[in-house]
């Protein structure tokens, strides 16, 4: 056997502790390693990360204040810049695992707990990178959204008895539910289970019932493997997900404060929970949760204006304006050249101000957002644009709000929750008939464009009918009957023409935006499966 | 005892995680640096068997922080257990490689017996501290040999740490399945210690569990010529 070596592997070691990055290098070089860079925080970490394509990445978790090591993984997966063939590898001080650490999008390769000797990182290293070799193909095939590709070398790989079979079985697991194949993949977990409860495959049998709208099934599921795993993390934030969908809002909060006790750190799941206290009235947790999000954020790529945004709103609620004030004015520091937040933080100052009665200044505010929405014609959110609304009817900017209503009615007709609040909006400024005038309107636009669309595709002029949906969807992003329809175009063409790629990925993405939509759910599923098949048959 | 809730900012758990955290990092370099020591002993080096006694004392007191947390989490009814897919082979050579210059030093042969590629599912670390106690019993008494051995026997993993000692006495001879038993039994441990070792090892198999079978300990007089055999037995 050839001995094992990892000279020409680039390596980077991230560690806060100068003297464990100097250990870990010297027992790397024993092995051979002769490029190892070494970062001493999460900032720089990301940098070198940018700038260089490492074969191995040792992060510590724990990186003192800054980034964490989760967040560096978070972000260099999030920004693109960490090839799938890197092997990134975690090291706590902990027995962690993603159970407990509650990773929900982004896991390592592999973790290592401390303390890691000569001997034992060689003999897990190899492990893990010959683990990274099996699956390695599969992944970027996966990536490049070729599912037919990644699927047919996974099960090529899965025919040799030295594969991980684990591994291979969750990538497929992956791949299956990418697709939309629930069958295939319930199958396959339940093949799992009959050997042995494994976490993935409980969870996975509970997002196979969860896209099927099975939400009784999946909730019994959940119930039995908290019942026997008191601190599977991800166990609880499906089952809060369900209650969710079963309308048991308090029971959703219940859930995630469990999920949120075990594993804090998860910026997702803190937004999470703090719309459902809000939805539950429960004013101390929100502003809690709103808090805790807003900071977790700070080091992290996925933090948005709205985190500061919401947390205010908890301050205002709570009766404490001034410190709301001051979030409000922190948007424009922490989100510095971004118009969008500048936009966020003056509606945001303005409901703020108008809440405490300060009137002259909310209008001064109101008016700043106002100029910076007409110039960029861009609302962030559906809430940003509604908050506006409002203060604009309150300050007699009636012709401003009409538009901006009529916007967010456009993007969300079948919204039940955004049209009832646009009806509320007008009823408490007072002018009781317009909602429905501006509902009727917006509905009225949509179904014109379906039925012209419809009319475009019984004549045959399928390339017309995606140009129309296309460009209504670029007009209403957030509309679901639209995003469907461009994707059933895009369907009908490769059925009419043969599939290719650039096609499949059209449809996919618009499919894509309507996933957790539970209005748009059988649709859906019944489109995905069409392009499932077109797409199989061109071998793709 | 709840981790959570209390209002004077001191958190137990929190305080926990952090000094494990620096604990961890302590013998990381201890023993880093006592392997840097090592590599540049020469072979017949007196100090060196002094020095490999050290990194030996390193890490059980390792195996000991882990035992320590493991209790203590199953205290606060929090998850401690992280079962894997692992390589049995690999498991057992590695703690081969970490055990084996102490005990040649002592002459004491310590083999490895297992089907290459076996694999199987537990929590590498914690069964690590498991073997690594038996191991340490399994020395005291032997003359001259420990054997570490593991097969697959009717679905369930069997891994055996045996010695050519004098073997159990008969009031040990049975399947140790209540570890509280175990814990608080007189005369229940072999050697003079407080029997915490065992405590803990057998609620470590027990921890491991599938499809309604949980996993035990197993002593027996059938190890090297009639010496002393434990088996972990894990579903």
């Amino acid at each position: 056997m050839a001995l094992w070596t990892l000279k020409n592997t680039k390596i980077l070691v991230v560690d806060d502790f100068a003297e464990m990055r100097s250990m870990l290098r010297s027992m790397l070089r024993a092995y051979g390693a002769e490029d190892i860079k070494q970062a001493s925080n999460g900032e720089d970490a990301i940098e070198k990360i940018e700038n260089n394509k490492f074969d191995i990445i040792l992060c510590d978790y724990n990186l003192g204040d800054g980034k964490d090591g989760q967040q560096v993984l978070e972000e260099a997966r999030y920004r693109a810049i960490l090839p799938l063939t890197t092997t990134f590898i975690m090291v706590t001080a902990e027995n962690t695992s993603t159970m407990v650490m509650g990773a929900i999008d982004h896991q390592p390769d592999a973790y290592l707990s401390k303390p890691i000797t000569k001997t034992t990182l060689q003999a897990r290293l190899k492990k893990i990178l010959d683990k990274k070799n099996y699956t390695k193909q599969v992944a970027i095939a996966f990536d490049k959204k070729e599912y037919s590709k990644a699927s047919k070398r996974c099960d090529e790989m899965m025919a040799d008895p030295s594969a991980p079979r684990q591994e291979l079985q969750n990538l497929k697991f992956n791949l299956l539910t990418t697709t939309g194949d629930y069958e295939a993949a319930e199958t396959l977990c339940n093949q799992v289970l009959d050997e042995r409860d494994i976490p993935w495959a409980q969870l996975g049998l509970v997002k196979v019932y969860f896209s099927q709208q099975k939400y009784y099934e999946a909730k019994e599921l959940l119930d039995g493997i908290i019942a026997s795993n008191g601190d599977f993390v991800a166990a609880y934030d499906w089952l809060s997900k369900v209650h969710k969908k079963l309308g048991n809002t308090s029971a959703a909060e219940e859930a995630l404060t469990q999920a949120v006790e075990r594993s804090p750190k998860s910026l997702q799941r803190q937004r999470e929970l703090s719309e459902l206290a809000v939805i539950n009235d429960n004013h101390t947790l929100a502003e809690r949760a709103c808090r805790d999000a807003m900071l977790i954020g700070k080091h992290s790529v996925l933090r948005t204006p709205e985190d500061y945004v919401n947390y205010s709103s908890s301050l205002v609620r709570n009766h404490k304006g001034k410190e709301a004030l001051r979030i409000a004015e922190n948007i424009k520091h922490a989100f510095k050249g971004d118009n969008g937040a500048r936009l966020q933080a003056e509606i945001c100052k303005s409901s703020v101000h108008q809440a405490l009665g300060n009137d002259a200044k909310a209008e001064v505010a109101m008016n700043s957002a106002l100029e910076l929405y007409q110039k960029s014609g861009v609302l962030s959110s559906s809430r940003a644009g509604m908050a506006l609304a409002r203060n604009c009817l309150k300050y007699g900017r009636e012709k401003e709000a009409d538009t901006i209503i009529k916007d967010i009615a456009k993007n969300n007709h079948e919204n039940k929750a955004v049209l009832e609040e646009i009806s509320q909006i007008y009823e408490d400024a007072g002018f009781a008939g317009k909602a429905e005038e501006a509902i009727t309107a917006a509905i009225d636009e949509i179904a014109e464009i379906n039925n012209e669309g419809v009319r475009l595709i019984n004549e045959g002029k399928i390339l017309e009918s995606i140009e129309l949906f296309k460009e209504a969807a670029r007009a209403l992003p957030r509309n679901h009957i639209i995003s469907l329809n461009a994707a059933h175009s895009y369907i009908l063409l490769m059925k009419k023409n043969g599939a290719n790629r650039q096609h499949v990925n059209e449809a996919m993405r618009y499919l894509d935006a309507v996933k957790d939509i539970d209005s748009a759910r059988k649709r859906y599923n019944s489109l995905m499966k069409s392009c499932r098949e077109v797409a199989q048959q061109a071998g793709l | 005892m709840s981790s959570k809730g209390s209002d004077s900012g001191l958190d137990f758990s929190t305080i926990i995680a952090s000094s494990v955290h620096d604990m961890k990092n302590s013998i990381q370099l201890l023993l880093g640096t006592l392997d840097e020591v090592i590599d540049e002993l020469p072979a017949d080096e007196k100090s060196r068997a002094r020095v490999l006694r050290a990194e030996a004392e390193g890490r059980r007191i390792n195996d000991q922080l882990i035992q320590l947390l493991t209790l203590y989490k199953m205290g606060n009814t929090q998850h401690c257990l992280q079962i894997d897919e692992h390589c049995v082979d690999e498991f057992l050579e590695e703690i081969n490689s970490e055990n084996h210059p102490l005990l040649s030093l002592r002459g004491i042969e310590l083999t490895v017996r297992c089907e290459e590629g076996l694999v199987w599912f537990f929590d590498r670390e914690l069964l690590k501290g498991v073997v690594n106690n038996l191991i340490t019993n399994a020395q005291q008494h032997t003359r001259n040999r420990v054997a570490l051995s593991a097969a697959v026997h009717e679905k369930k993993l069997r891994l055996s740490v045996s010695d050519n000692g004098p073997g159990f006495p008969h009031s040990m001879l049975k399947r140790g399945d209540a570890a509280d038993e175990v814990l608080l039994g007189e005369g229940s441990t072999r050697s003079d210690g407080t029997g915490l070792g065992l405590y803990f090892s057998t609620t470590i198999a027990q921890l491991h569990q599938n499809r309604n079978a949980c996993g035990y300990l197993e002593n027996s007089n059938e190890g090297v010529d009639g010496g002393a055999c434990c088996t972990i037995v894990l579903p």
